[in-house]
């Protein structure tokens, strides 16, 4: 199993990609402004026409975000590649272990009915003798 | 005399010798944290696998309220309108795979926890002592004809008591190094996925949804607006039903906080490690069954949120 450097290593570059990803769009703040947009294409205080206008600016706004959110998604998906290949081998590791210590109460259960059927067939040889 | 004496001392010696080898009792903890988690990733997993599905039907939503918009893969601005997956389905996979590794991995530790290999041990000992003592006097009887020898019973026995009490603390002891090699090699990752699940419900599905509800609100109220004079009752009806759900959901969306069960799991995972790195006592163990159990309530009201969400599709 690698080390924890080394795990930590790969994740801090790739958190470094993410933070460029998210530097370079300001996912929070073209979130608002597509909230806010919204809102106002459904208050009545402005002309029908306004808040068709509004909604349509809506939703362009809402497709560039969802566009900027598609390529942090994708960002961040290396930094799962990694630690899933790590949690891999822990659980290959846990199957290992538990494999081991049932290994050794088999082996002392197999015993015992070895003896067992040992026993039977001493008795049985015993009386036929 | 001194037999008695050390017949007497024995169970201290033995209590001694226990009392230096302190065995975790890693099986209650472990498993109700491998019941929350599995609970937890099941909720948090809907949200990714359902990203896309979302996107598809924001975009017909859309199309619907502005009849003169034609359905398309791509729209006029050379963008992916929505109607084909927008989202990578790589990225979504990595994050389905993240959390049914997250789950294997308590189901893992539970299953390493509850391992009966010691409790195995202990009986099977003490049946191979008997068995050895069966054969014993059968071998016995056939080769001399007498009555079995009983000191065989009275040492053999014994014997393999001892051998199996013993047997069985060394492999609960071999079972909680491995269970603690296990929590401490692990966690860095599982962090690493928890604080990504997290970045991800917070700054990605988080917002998509809420703008994607929102978005749909403001659609099918404008259409209602634009047409108010043209619709007859029945339509006008059947329009503001579907503002009535699409507010409905877009409060369940605001209220929603998704990243809760992550910081839920984030919590219960902290407690575990630090209970694995402890020194067993029964304090430690307190502390992390009430740390798993704040994590249950906390996850209630995000489960209860996912299902509004779906409720009205």
């Amino acid at each position: 199993m690698s080390t924890s450097n080394q795990f930590y290593q790969t994740t801090t570059v790739e958190l470094s990609a993410f933070d460029r990803a998210e530097t370079t769009a300001n996912t929070t703040t073209l979130a608002e402004a597509v909230r806010s947009t919204f809102m106002l294409s459904m208050d009545a205080r402005l002309s029908l026409g306004q808040r068709s206008v509004l909604n349509v600016l809506g939703g362009r706004l809402r497709d560039q975000l969802r566009d900027l959110l598609g390529q942090i998604f994708d960002a961040g998906t290396a930094v799962l590649s990694t630690a899933n290949r790590q949690i891999r081998e822990v659980n290959t590791e846990l199957t290992a272990a538990k494999a081991d210590i049932d290994k050794v109460a088999d082996t002392i259960e197999s015993i015992g009915k070895l003896a067992a059927s040992l026993d039977k067939l001493i008795s049985l040889v015993g009386a036929a003798v | 005399m001194t037999i008695r004496r050390l017949t007497i001392a024995s169970p201290a010696a033995l209590s001694l010798l226990l009392g230096g080898c302190v065995t975790a009792n890693f099986k209650e903890p472990v498993g109700k944290f491998t019941t929350a988690m599995a609970t937890a990733n099941a909720s948090i997993g809907t949200y990714f696998t359902e990203m896309n599905g979302f996107e598809r039907q924001a975009y017909l939503k859309r199309v619907l309220y502005h009849p003169n918009t034609q359905v398309a893969v791509v729209g006029l601005d050379g963008k992916q309108t929505g109607l084909l997956p927008v989202f990578s389905p790589a990225s979504i996979k990595a994050r389905l795979d993240a959390i049914s590794l997250l789950t294997a991995y308590g189901e893992r530790l539970a299953a390493l926890a509850g391992a009966d290999a010691p409790a195995r041990f202990e009986a099977g000992s003490k049946v191979l002592g008997q068995n050895l003592v069966n054969l014993s006097a059968t071998f016995q009887k056939l080769t001399t004809d007498k009555t079995p020898d009983p000191t065989a019973d009275k040492y053999v026995t014994p014997i393999a008591t001892i051998v199996g009490v013993f047997g069985k603390m060394v492999l609960e002891q071999k079972r909680d190094a491995a269970l603690k090699e296990a929590v401490n090699q692990g966690a860095p990752a599982v962090e690493a996925v928890l604080g990504q699940l997290d970045v991800d419900l917070q700054k990605v599905v988080d917002p998509l949804i809420e703008t994607g509800v929102l978005q749909q609100l403001s659609d099918a109220t404008n259409y209602y607006n634009n047409n108010l004079t043209s619709l007859n009752f029945e339509q006008r009806q059947a329009v503001l039903d579907q503002i009535d759900i699409l507010a409905a959901k877009y409060q369940a969306a605001v209220v929603a906080q998704p990243s809760e069960a992550v910081d839920g799991i984030r919590d219960a995972h902290a407690a575990l490690v630090k209970y694995a790195n402890s020194s067993h006592k029964p304090q430690d163990l307190n502390a992390l069954i009430e740390a798993i159990d704040t994590f249950n309530n906390r996850l209630e009201p995000v489960v209860n949120a996912i299902a509004k969400l779906r409720s009205e599709k």
